[in-house]
């Protein structure tokens, strides 16, 4: 009995003495920051309003919570998109995936193995997840698990240089109203080339473009789903006449010179005043400047207005959803969590409405969206003021579409976008060989002519076009 | 008797408690370790021991010399290739103009697109090789010298690249910021957001630093002060480099630049313990550096992003640097880096004072509290040790002394059980006096006296062994007799003394010793 009470005072000596030295070593030691690092697209080469939003979030919520975000890149999506999987696939000299990256969700079907990416589903409880646009988190599902998840969401937006677009209308008569659907907006397309062409009589073939679309196959697929057909069958391109009908008018806009053709995003013609209206993604409203420069060096300010993006007679008031979401990649549970108290805080409504009206985005969530009108109040630009216009209309009267997901949609994209400019610049080639050998031909005849021959050439090369797939 | 005997001994080691001398042991350790403890206070009091400032000077130390090195080869390594590039651009400008003066492409689109075709190369691959934020060449000359403010713009090409973290992609996308578009068309390049025909100089003043220099070829090259962007979020500094004629003419300037992104990516906030630790390059000047003049690599949530300067405190164990409202913990070194009007430029690693105090502070206060609570344990322990060993001593005297049979004391000590179970084994060998034994023991003791008289000789010395205490085994040895001789006197020896067996014999003998009578069994 007296030796059980000598070892217990013996264990009781040595538990105290390892108390106090757990004790001291816990005083010594702290808990380790996290430092998370992020690629994203928000802002590219102009001030980033996402990094606006992770300097806030550093030194708030995470300073308090040990973590830092720190951003290592800032692209456009598809630098980003090249990047993400150059770094999924491991390719030499590629860096490493961060812990949070912007992705559509077909970059994520794109890669090798989506198995390293974390599923929102395991750090969102159902009631936080309901609180989302269902559509928005919809989108973020691959494989059942919900890999990309909202924080901002695009549309497409027509974006008009007014002031160079008033100049041709007085003369023309054109008006924006025409610009309402596909067929007005391709032929106001073909008269301000021939309007613009005019103005030097004594250069030939030296009309401006009017309309560059950001996104060729984003514009076949819309209209063709706009029409009630289906765009994609069995994973494939359905080559049917909704499609004809809708590539045609595109076609022969651009065969007759309507059409920016080259490569690059649609701000680039507009800043230098080769083409005056343009289809791209409403977030690109970061990029229209309000000035234009002309080749001799001299800028002439222009005012960029929104509108909603043109409809085939007839179809639907349909418009693609856009915009990326935030992957994260499996690290620990500390990181892990660590990155979606970011994306909560970033997606919180106050936070959200805050970024997306910097950034040209729509909120993603039901509460985000009710505080937008009286944020909306508070922009003072016009051009802002003039998207989130737009914005509301087309909430009440288009429909969103989504792309849908197959593992070979990326492959259908990038073929598209690669080749419809080439095509069609080929065509436009074609098309001037052909009229220049027409002489003595009556001014009439001559329009009538070229747009058959227009029409003709356009035909030709949507098959070369459906070449591609075969 | 003998067995009784043997399993109380046996029994002993069962009943001992912890020894005196682990009792003691342990005693003397919490008290050694009590010592320890206040000592450890006293040594951390005085600096002496857990000494953090020299943890944070050593550690900032080695930070500085590794990012000085870093900077030190990335700028090298800048200025070379910006050297290279004024070079080579010398050349293509000089085949191009074909004899002419550069001031001769003035308000000649077609010849200045001519040369920034023949000079694109080589800003590509500089920038390319060097991975800068940019590279660009302005020239001495203007597209359109009747365009408003003409007198400002100058043409030229400026490419940026779309990613500064130079490990992201092998080969990286690249922006035309600056140049005629055709350039960018041509080579399928994106036009950068913010993109312009042409330099304004109003927004780079260091174009007209070469006009008044009188310094000779590279030996007038110096990297800008910090400048923003014209119309960008990006703050960068030049390497501006001259490009001359053979015949000294000014064509221009060209150079890479580093933006502040480039210096926050490859310089990142250092979370150490003692806060975070931000690498700095800037002007020193006058016991000063310049922070809005400079690069500052990443922050984290310091408040070195509007500091205007830093004045420099030069101490024994680490440098103090001040702003208006914080104070920084640090070392600068000097940079092999030409700057502005002669300025010398520097590299600073630096942690938030406040940061610092915390991490320092409350290292000791935890450390104190920590060993104030070691030693209270320490002493409690002592405490509870002293009393569990006194008082069963103090009990076991006390016991000792008040009872008269200490047979049934025990005290959980071993040493003080041993002593009592000696103290009663020893009470067994005491002297009885006659008054104690029975009436009929002396008739006894009489016939047993008697019987001894009768012992023959021989008898009486074998008896002798048995009073000396000898076994009969060893008999025979020391009465130089036989064993048999031995059992013969032995059998006669208990017929006379009419006994029946050994341990009767030694139970007379036990009587006669302890009652003092053994002169009667002698002859």
């Amino acid at each position: 009995m007296r030796s059980v009470k000598g070892k217990g005072l013996l264990g009781f000596f040595v538990v105290a003495v390892l108390g106090c030295a757990a004790f001291l070593s816990a005083c010594q030691s702290k808990k380790e920051p996290i430092t998370l690092t992020v690629w994203h697209v928000y802002g590219s080469q102009t001030d980033s309003p996402m990094n606006a939003m992770v300097d806030e979030f550093n030194q708030t919520v995470g300073k308090d919570k040990g973590i830092t975000i720190q951003v290592n890149q800032i692209s456009n999506t598809n630098s980003n998109h090249e990047a993400v999987l150059a770094g999924a696939n491991k390719e030499p000299g590629a860096a490493q995936l961060p812990d949070l990256f912007v992705s559509y969700p077909k970059t994520v079907l794109s890669m090798p193995d989506s198995s390293v990416l974390v599923d929102f589903n395991d750090y969102f409880t159902k009631e936080e997840l309901a609180e989302y646009i269902p559509e928005f988190v919809e989108e973020g599902y691959v494989q059942d698990k919900l890999l990309v998840f909202p924080i901002a969401k695009s549309t497409e937006i027509l974006f008009v240089d007014k002031t160079l677009f008033d100049r041709f209308a007085s003369e023309t008569g054109c008006s924006l109203d025409m610009l309402s659907t596909w067929n007005g907006l391709f032929d106001v397309a073909v008269k301000y080339y021939r309007w613009s062409d005019a103005q030097t009589p004594d250069i030939a073939n030296d009309g401006k473009n009017f309309f560059v679309h950001d996104y060729p196959f984003n514009y076949l697929q819309v209209n063709v789903e706009a029409l009630g057909d289906d765009f994609f069958e069995n994973e494939k391109i359905k080559f049917s006449d909704n499609l004809r009908k809708v590539w045609i008018p595109y076609a022969k806009a651009a065969i007759q010179g309507g059409v920016w053709l080259q490569e690059g995003y649609a701000t680039e013609p507009l800043r230098t005043g080769d083409a005056i209206v343009s289809v791209a993604s409403s977030a690109s409203v970061l990029y229209y400047e309000d000035i234009v420069t002309y080749s001799n060096n001299i800028s002439e300010d222009i005012e960029v207005i929104s509108m909603r993006v043109p409809v085939f007679d007839g179809a639907k008031e349909l418009v693609m959803q856009r915009g990326a979401g935030f992957c994260i990649t499996k690290s620990t549970k500390e990181r892990e969590a660590a990155a979606v108290e970011f994306i909560k805080w970033l997606t919180k409504a106050e936070n959200n409405v805050r970024f997306v009206t910097e950034a040209g985005y729509m909120p993603v969530t039901a509460k985000g969206f009710e505080l937008l009108p009286e944020a909306v109040l508070e922009i003072e630009s016009t051009k802002y003021k003039s998207l989130y216009d737009t914005y509301v209309k087309v909430q009440n009267t288009y429909d969103f579409y989504t792309v849908p997901q197959f593992s070979g949609y990326l492959d259908l994209e990038s073929k598209t976008e690669k080749n419809v400019r080439r095509l069609l610049k080929d065509a436009r080639e074609e098309y001037i060989t052909e009229i220049s050998k027409w002489n003595d031909i009556d001014d009439d005849d001559r329009l009538a002519k070229e747009d058959d021959l227009a029409n003709e050439i356009a035909v030709k090369y949507l098959a070369k076009y459906q070449d591609l797939f075969n | 008797m003998k067995l009784s005997y043997t399993l109380h001994l046996a029994s002993l080691p069962g009943k001992q408690g912890i020894t005196l001398r682990k009792r003691l042991l342990l005693y003397l350790m919490s008290m050694s370790l009590m010592a320890l403890g206040i000592m450890i206070i006293i040594l951390v009091a005085a600096g002496v021991l857990f000494n953090s400032e020299n943890d944070v000077s050593r550690s900032m130390k080695a930070q500085l010399n590794h990012n000085t090195d870093s900077i030190q080869e990335t700028l090298d390594f800048m200025m070379g290739y910006g050297r290279n590039l004024s070079g080579n651009l010398s050349r293509e400008i000089t085949n191009c103009l074909d004899g002419k003066s550069i001031e001769s492409i003035n308000n000649n689109p077609e010849e200045i697109l001519k040369i920034e075709k023949a000079i694109y190369p080589e800003v590509n691959i500089t920038l390319k090789l060097t991975r800068s934020s940019g590279c660009y060449v302005a020239l001495n000359a203007t597209i359109n010298t009747d365009a408003p403010n003409a007198e400002f713009s100058r043409a030229g090409i400026y490419l940026r690249l779309s990613n500064v973290n130079s490990n992201v992609q092998l080969d990286p996308d690249i922006y035309y910021f600056r140049g005629i578009p055709d350039i960018a068309r041509e080579k399928e390049l994106q036009l950068h957001n913010r993109w312009n025909l042409e330099f304004d100089l109003q927004y780079f003043p260091e174009y007209t630093k070469f006009d008044s220099c009188e310094k000779k070829g590279h030996d007038a090259d110096f990297w800008s002060n910090k400048k923003h962007l014209q119309n960008t979020w990006e703050d960068t500094i030049f390497y501006v480099s001259k490009i001359e004629g053979n015949n000294g003419e000014f064509y221009g300037v060209c150079g890479v630049d580093l933006c502040e992104l480039f210096m926050q990516l490859s310089y990142p906030v250092g979370e150490t313990e003692f806060g975070p630790i931000i690498t700095v390059i800037a002007p020193i000047e006058n016991d000063t550096i310049r922070i809005q003049d400079g690069l500052v690599g990443g922050q984290g949530g310091t408040w070195l992003n509007n500091v205007e300067k830093l004045t420099i405190k030069e101490r024994d164990t680490i440098n103090y640097y001040k702003e208006v409202h914080h104070g920084y913990y640090g070392y600068h070194s000097i940079l092999n880096m030409p700057g502005e009007d002669g300025t010398e430029w520097g590299c600073a690693v630096l942690v938030p004072e406040k940061y610092c105090d915390d991490y320092i502070t409350k290292g000791k206060v935890s450390l104190i509290i920590g060993m104030v609570i070691f030693i209270t344990t320490m002493a409690l322990i002592s405490i509870l040790i002293s009393k569990r060993f006194v008082t069963p001593i103090v009990n076991s005297f006390d016991s000792i002394m008040s009872k008269e049979d200490i047979t049934e004391v025990n005290t959980g000590i071993s040493e003080i059980d041993l002593m009592i179970d000696f103290l009663n084994s020893k009470s067994k060998t005491e002297y009885i006096t006659l008054q104690e034994l029975p009436e009929n023991i002396e008739e006894l003791f009489k016939r047993f006296s008697e019987g001894v008289n009768r012992l023959t000789s021989a008898e009486y010395n074998v008896f002798r062994l048995y009073v000396e205490g000898y076994s009969i085994s060893e008999m025979p040895e020391v009465a130089f007799i036989s064993m048999s001789t031995v059992k013969k006197h032995n059998r006669n020896i208990y017929e006379k003394l009419n006994i029946s067996s050994y341990e009767e014999l030694m139970l007379y003998l036990d009587l006669f010793k302890r009652c003092d009578r053994m002169s009667e069994l002698e002859r």
